[in-house]
Order: structure tokens, then sequence, then C-alpha cells
């Protein structure tokens, strides 16, 4: 049992994770095919982890193949035409390694692991995955029925609900609306050619490139990882065309409906910045104020004062376009509409008052300092210039971290609070038994707002 | 210092025991651009009395309150002011509290300062005691009323252990999160929150003997405390299989949860038992996962695990069916696999296997200084030797193919088997 709810932590972590100064010993090196390398040599345990990151992710899936991108991922470890899906699991078993394909909305990393005593057994393995996968018609129809049994298991986590109906009630028709997984009625219709279709328009030459850390030779594997990988085609991936937001218009309820509830989870938001975004620096400060610690005034106000929720968070995620604005609590069925009422009212009052200036300086010495968590170990190091790249930052990015966070003043924090926080347009989404409040929300929330129900197993 | 040992790579550790009986272990990391301070202390939910399940969980809430010189909220003020990463953990056998700051001078001797104050100046009062009282039961709601694998396992370790307190959840029965008063905790504060039931860990690029003279400054007037000598009662041989059978409308597909009575930690048994686990049940290469999920398709996820605990632990497995798969179909598998490792034992190839995948989860596990400092902390609070963290490795390399197959025969049999089984509602 924790005091802070860990999982949250290590989400937060992860969003925080794209910004930290380089240090220390990573190199970041061209490959003689012309793609980066990024590595770092750390040779005090005997592991060594490698990256094949490419630019493409799960927006590319089309809205009827909603899942596709991860389905394909997921394929690369269901034999290739070297091996079957169960010659890879052991072997890399047998070496101690494993080997994922890890799907995000905005990129998508082949992760290799293993103990240094076996890497180049396993590199074998690993290029084997990448470059030659077979997409068993067998194996297709077999992972297709284990996605489908997967979603719905997920209807019986309610924090995982009430994230994915509140990103599709936000986004809408915008592909940050999909969920990587996609639902049952997209995953059924994906069929072999079209898994084959989206492998050969991301694997190329210029939409990978690579990354290692751990107990390596930084030269030595760079040669092995170009030549390994010289015969990936040389084509070039069209960049995503985004479409535009649509925009939220007043106050929109959606009541996921589940029984047998004695929490609600509770999400509310709206869009953000775009992690490029000239504002995103005070913004950071401005919400780390607000929602993004433990000393936060929503954590403050919703747990410390009132004990209504253990966990009480917001965030904006941090996406090449504007990502999503999300505040989150889960109190008890019977502190509900408390706190539904509290955290409109402590939004309503942040986006007209701001910050205060001790609120604000807490927030950004606390964001400062915590700049050492970002390149504390050889592999964040590592994973923060992963994140760089991917997100398209400014090459100086990294080393002006800490002075842009010190140089922004409570006026500009304000400001961009102002700017960008809109309590009158907000998607609000609980995860409920819906019969308990249906009638008591106008009370709360006025005659106007648009109220939707739908049932936990809708997709 | 007591001992000095060179483990890690190039980790320098270092042991230490102050006059009232604190124990502090550094770990110089001279490549660390931040420090991990941990402090374990003796004490968890075993320690508790029934009535007042969960006291051991709730307090660790509230040592996050107001001390004599630290006022109510300025604890995590100060952490999150100076970049501090910082959490707390109860478990059966220990409570833990935890800081990774960036390394500086100031920064080490603030840590000190505040869990040194934390330790003896605590100030409980009724208003705190009840707003905790209303998270932690938010707490509960979310990780056991409403996920049915929260309230799967609190109800096979409730259905297991007749007499031992492992038996009950780590956050406490909600009846008796109700009713803890300034009294409880105040008793419970008195009695284990001591030098001498703790020992502090920290890893890091810091120089020990600036270190030590900050300890010493901060805790060495402390007094130790006569730390009463728990009872805990010893669990009798379980002769019957046991099941229990949950209905629910919120679940997908048939469930079952899984608990054999094992082994302590210390046991010369643990680690086969461990391996057998990752042989039968982890992984894609393992049998049970092969089997159900890849070949047959008749589960969705299948997993077991065992924790290192001080007294004799439950191995537990964990199956969820596909939509419409009868759970006894999972029953029938688990339970011949058992059988055929009994009669036939298991391959070279398997163990080797195990082995590697136990070798990479527990370097993978090393990262940081904080990974370094929880493992330290954990077997010398618990086991009494930070060593054991240390020697992991020796124990499971040294585990032989016989080992494995003696313990499926001594501890895989149905009598010493207990099942709760959850249930989709009509």
């Amino acid at each position: 049992m924790l005091r802070k709810l860990h999982l949250f932590g290590i989400l937060m972590g992860l969003m925080a994770g794209h910004f930290a100064l380089a240090e220390r010993g990573i190199q970041v090196d061209q490959l003689k095919t012309g793609q980066k390398f990024i590595v770092e040599e750390d040779h005090s345990l005997p592991i060594i982890r490698i990256y094949t990151v490419l630019r493409s992710g799960s927006i590319w899936d089309p809205k009827q193949y909603e899942g596709l991108t991860a389905f394909m991922g997921e394929m690369m470890l269901r034999g290739t035409k070297n091996r079957s899906r169960s010659q890879i699991t052991d072997e890399l078993d047998q070496l101690g390694a494993d080997i994922s394909v890890d799907v995000g909305s905005e990129s998508i990393s082949v992760t290799g692991y293993t103990l240094t005593r076996n890497l180049d057994q396993f590199l074998e393995i690993y290029g084997d995955v990448i470059l030659n996968p077979s997409f068993d018609a067998k194996e297709l129809e077999k992972l297709k029925r284990e996605t489908l049994s997967d979603l719905k298991q997920m209807r019986e986590n309610d924090q995982e609900l009430v994230g994915r109906f509140f990103k599709r009630e936000l986004f809408q028709k915008h592909p940050y609306g999909m969920s990587t997984d996609g639902m049952e009625s997209t995953v059924s219709r994906i069929y072999r050619d079209k898994v084959v279709e989206i492998y050969q328009r991301f694997f190329v030459r210029d939409n990978i490139f690579f990354s290692a850390v751990g107990d390596l030779n930084a030269k030595a594997l760079g040669e092995k990882l170009a030549s390994m990988f010289s015969t990936l085609p040389q084509r070039k991936t069209a960049a995503f065309q985004y479409p535009k937001f649509d925009p939220i218009k007043g106050r929109t309820l959606l009541l996921v409906n589940k029984p047998e509830r004695t929490q609600t989870q509770i999400m509310i938001g709206h869009y953000g910045i775009e992690v490029t975004h000239p504002d995103y620096f005070p913004l950071m400060i401005a919400n780390n104020a607000f929602g993004g610690s433990f000393t936060s005034r929503l954590m403050h106000e919703v747990r410390v004062k009132r004990g209504w929720s253990y966990g009480a968070y917001s965030w904006f995620r941090p996406r090449l376009k504007p990502g999503e604005f999300s505040m989150w609590v889960m109190p008890a069925s019977k502190d509900t509409l408390p706190t539904l009422k509290l955290m409109l009212e402590l939004y309503e009052a942040y986006a007209k008052e701001g910050i205060t200036q001790e609120e604000f300086d807490r927030s950004k010495k606390n964001l400062v300092n915590e700049y050492a968590f970002k390149i504390d170990t050889a592999a964040k190091r590592v994973g923060q210039y992963i994140s760089i790249e991917l997100m398209g930052l400014p090459k100086d990015y990294l080393e002006t971290y800490q002075a842009n966070l010190k140089k922004v003043t409570l006026e500009e924090a304000n400001q961009v609070i102002q700017k960008i926080s809109n309590p009158k347009d907000l998607v609000m989404t609980m995860v409920c038994t819906a019969s308990e409040f249906k009638k008591q929300l106008p009370s709360v929330l006025g005659k106007d707002i648009q109220v939707i129900v739908k049932s936990y197993k809708d997709e | 210092m007591l001992e000095e040992i060179k483990t890690w790579g190039d980790v320098h550790i270092s042991k230490y025991k102050l006059d009232n009986g604190l124990t502090v272990l550094l770990a110089v990391e001279k490549k660390s651009p931040v420090f991990a301070y941990y402090t374990y202390f003796n004490v968890g939910s075993r320690h508790e009395e029934e009535g007042k399940t969960g006291l051991a969980h709730f307090f660790e809430h509230l040592l996050f309150k107001e001390s004599k010189n630290l006022k109510e909220g300025e604890f995590d003020r100060l952490m999150e002011e100076n970049g501090a990463q910082t959490n707390a953990s109860t478990w059966v056998d220990w409570t833990n509290y935890y800081q990774v700051l960036p390394v500086d001078a100031e920064k080490i001797e603030l840590v000190v300062r505040l869990e040194a104050e934390r330790l003896q100046n605590m100030q409980i009062n009724e208003k705190q005691v009840t707003s905790e009282m209303g998270v932690v039961q938010n707490e509960r709601r979310f990780r056991v009323d409403n996920d049915i694998d929260g309230t799967m396992n609190e109800a096979l370790n409730r259905l297991a252990y007749e007499k031992h307190p492992y038996g009950r959840p780590i956050i406490g029965w909600m009846e008796d999160i109700t009713k803890y008063n300034v009294q409880d905790c105040l008793a419970f504060y008195n009695t284990y929150y001591a030098p001498n039931n703790a020992t502090i860990v920290i890893a890091g690029n810091i120089d020990p003997r600036k270190t030590m003279t900050l300890i010493q400054k901060y805790y060495g007037e402390i007094p130790a405390s006569q730390i009463p000598e728990k009872e805990i009662p010893i669990e009798p041989s379980q002769t019957k299989e046991k099941r229990k059978k949950i209905s629910r409308s919120d679940i997908e597909a048939e469930k079952a949860l899984y608990a054999y009575h094992a082994t302590a930690y210390d046991h010369p048994d643990t680690p086969a038992i461990e391996l057998l686990s990752e042989i039968l049940f982890n992984g894609e290469g393992a049998r049970l996962y092969k089997q159900m999920i890849i070949e047959e398709e008749i589960a969705s996820e299948v997993n077991a695990w065992f924790g290192h605990l001080k007294d004799p632990a439950l191995f537990q497995i964990s199956v969820s069916m596909r939509k419409r798969q009868p759970i006894q179909k999972a029953h029938n598998r688990i339970f011949a696999e058992f059988k055929k490792v009994q009669k036939e034992g298991v391959t070279q190839q398997e163990l080797d296997r195990a082995k590697n995948r136990f070798e990479m989860s527990y370097y993978g596990s090393l990262g940081t200084v904080g990974g370094k400092a929880r493992a330290l902390g954990q077997y010398d609070v618990v086991f009494g030797d930070y060593k054991k963290a240390v020697k992991l490795m020796d124990r499971y390399q040294s585990v032989t193919l016989e080992d494995i197959q003696r313990v499926s025969q001594k501890y895989f049999v149905a009598s010493n088997r207990s099942i709760v089984e959850a249930r989709p509602k009509r």
C-alpha cells in the first residue's frame, strides 16, 4: 500500500520526461546508413537495452482499422521468415532476453533487453524480428481473438475506462481520441494486407533511428546495427497530416454507467497546447501549482482538507499537436457531487485569478530542482534524447531547460493560465453507477449542460 | 563502521550502528547525481491486532502530517521545493519512507533533519485522523472494493490463512478504517517508531564520513525504545483444499486465484519454488502460458508470484479466462501440470531459462539508487542482513533439477491449496 498513487506517479514521470539536459557519456552518432544513433555506455551492471525508434504511431491508423499499428507491432513478435513465434520466445527466454514493441500515438519503439554475455545471439533475433516478420495468417487470427478478449477484460478497470471515454469524447473525430489498442469493432476488421501495408510504410530507413544503453561498446554496436539494418528500404514516409480540432462548445458530461460502483472516476478537461509551444514552460509551472504535485491546490483542497479522494491531479499531455488537459479525482459515490462541484469551482477560480506568488515559487523550484531525475541514470538520459528527437524540440532545448523555467515570471504564468484555461467549455466524464446521480446533476451543473449516458460496454 | 563491501559494479556499501540501535547502510555510487534516502521500520500489518487492521498503513499516511517543528504540509512543501521524489509504502513485514533528491550537502542535511524529526516529534490530532480516514477509505475503494483483482486477493489471503496475520488486508477492513482514533495512532507511533526498530539506507554520491556525522547529530540523541516481542501465531498446516466463490456483475469472464502455503524467504526451498513459477507460469515460454493462452486460447492471463516474507508466504497463481470459458478448465490444466512436474521433473533448458529470466529481473531492479536502497533496506530490516540482497543470485543459481521436482512434490498438493473463483453475475 502506498501513500501516493504509484501508477500515476509513473505516468507523470513519463509525461514530464521530455525535458532534460544532456550530460555525461551520451553520444549522438550517425551510422553509415544515415540514421541517428543515441548511445551511452554504462558498465555498472551486465545488461544492455537497445531501441529501434520510429517516428510514426497509432494516430496513423485508418478510423475503420483503429488498433492496426499496435496489432502490427505485436505481430512482429509472432513469427519471422526464419523463426516461429515459439522459437522467438524460446530463444529469447534461453538468453534471459526480451523484445517488446511499444506503440504510442506518435511513436513506435522496438525495445530489446539482454544480458551482456548474450549480446551477439540476441542481436541475431532482434534483427530478424524487425526485418523479417512473416505476419502469419494463422497467428493473425489468433492475435485478433486475443485482442478482442483483452479489450473485454479492459472494461474491468475503471481508471482505464474513464481515460478512454474522456479522450474519445474530447477529441471526437480527431485521431488523438483513438485508442492505441483499438475497439472491438475495428480490430475485428483488420486483415493481413493492411498489417503488411502499414509495416512497409513505417519500417523505412528515413523513419527510424536507433538508441542503446548499458554494458556495451558504442562504436562496435553502432557498426553492427548499421550492418544489420542496411537492407531497410530507402523510401520516405510522408508526414502525418493532422486534421483540425473541432471546437468544444459549452459543457458536456458523459456518464459511463457501470453497475455496483462505490466510487466514481471523474476526468474533466479540454485541449491544451503542443509541446513545442512557447507557452509550454509557464504552463508547466502553472499546472504543477494547480494539480501537478502533492502540495498543489487541487490535492490540498480535495484530499488533504476534505479527504474526498485518494488521488487528485491535473496534467497537460505533451504531444506534437495540442494534447489534452485533464483533471482527475476518484471520490466515493456519496461524495461525487460535492467533489465535482468543488473541482469546477477550483478550476474557475484558477482560470480567473491564476496562482499566487507562493504557489508559483514553490512550483518553479520543484520543477527546476527535480531536473536531476531526468538524467540520473544512463537509461533515463538516453530516454530523454529519444523523446526530444521524437518531439522535434530545438537542439538547445536540453541545455536551456532549467534556464527556461527560471526565467518565467508569475505574471507570465498567470497570463498563460488566462489564455489557455477555459472553464466554460469542458468535457467531463464520470465512470459511476449513473442512476445514483443523474437526477441531482442539474443542481450542481446547471440546466444547460449536455448530459450523455453510455454503458461501460459501449465503444 | 561495522563492515564494508564492494558490489554491483562500483558501489561501496558500509554498515554502521548507533548507540541507540539505529542501523545505517551507506551505498556510495560516485556517478549518481541523486541520492536516495530510505527509512525502513520493522513494523507492518503483521503487528496489528484484530479490529485495528490497516493501522500500520494508516499511520504511514499520518507521518506526513504535523510535528513539533514542522507545520502541517511543511514536510511535503520542503521536499517539493528541493525537487524530491517522495513516497511511502506499507507491507506485511515492514513500512518504508523514501526521498530521492539531487546530491548536495544542504539537501542531505535537510532530509536527515526532517526524517529524524518525524521519528521523534509527530503530533497527531483528531482533525488529521478524520480527514485521512476518508482518504484511506477511498484508497480501499480504489484498490479493493471496485477492483476485482483486489477483491479476490483479499479474499484469498483471508481464506488461506486461519491464524497468521498475513491473512488480514494491509489496507485494513473497511469497518476498522472507520474506527481509528488519536490514541490508537499515538500508541502505534510510540511503540514501533524508534531508532532501534529502523534501518536507514542512503545510496548515491555521498561522503560517508560527513553523512555519518549528520546522522549522529540528528538521530544520536533519540532514545531507544523497548520494542515488544510480538507473538505471531503459527499458521497450522492446511489439511484440505478450501474454496470460495464470488459473483459480480462488473467482470467479463471467469477468474481464479490459487494459493499454496509455501516458505519464508530464508527457507532453502524458496529459490526453487520461485524458479518453478517461472517455468510453469511466467512469460510466453512458460508451460501453462503456452498451453492456456497460446495453444488452446482458453485464458487471457495467467501468472504466478511468490513474495519474500519473514514468515511462510503463499505461492499465488492468477488466471483470467476468455469469455465463456469455464474456470474448471484452468483448474484441470494447472493441477495436471503440477502432477507432471512431480512425476517427471523439468528439463535443464527450462531451468536455465528460469534462472536467466530471474537474473535479468534482478539486475533490472537495481538500475537506480532507489532500487539499490530498496533492496538493501528490505533485506536488512526483515531478514537481518543486507548482504542477502547482494548475494541473491547465488542462491538461485545453485538450484538443481532435483530441487524443482522435490519442491513441487512437497508444496503443490491439493490439501495445501486454496482457491477463490469469480464469475460474472448473470
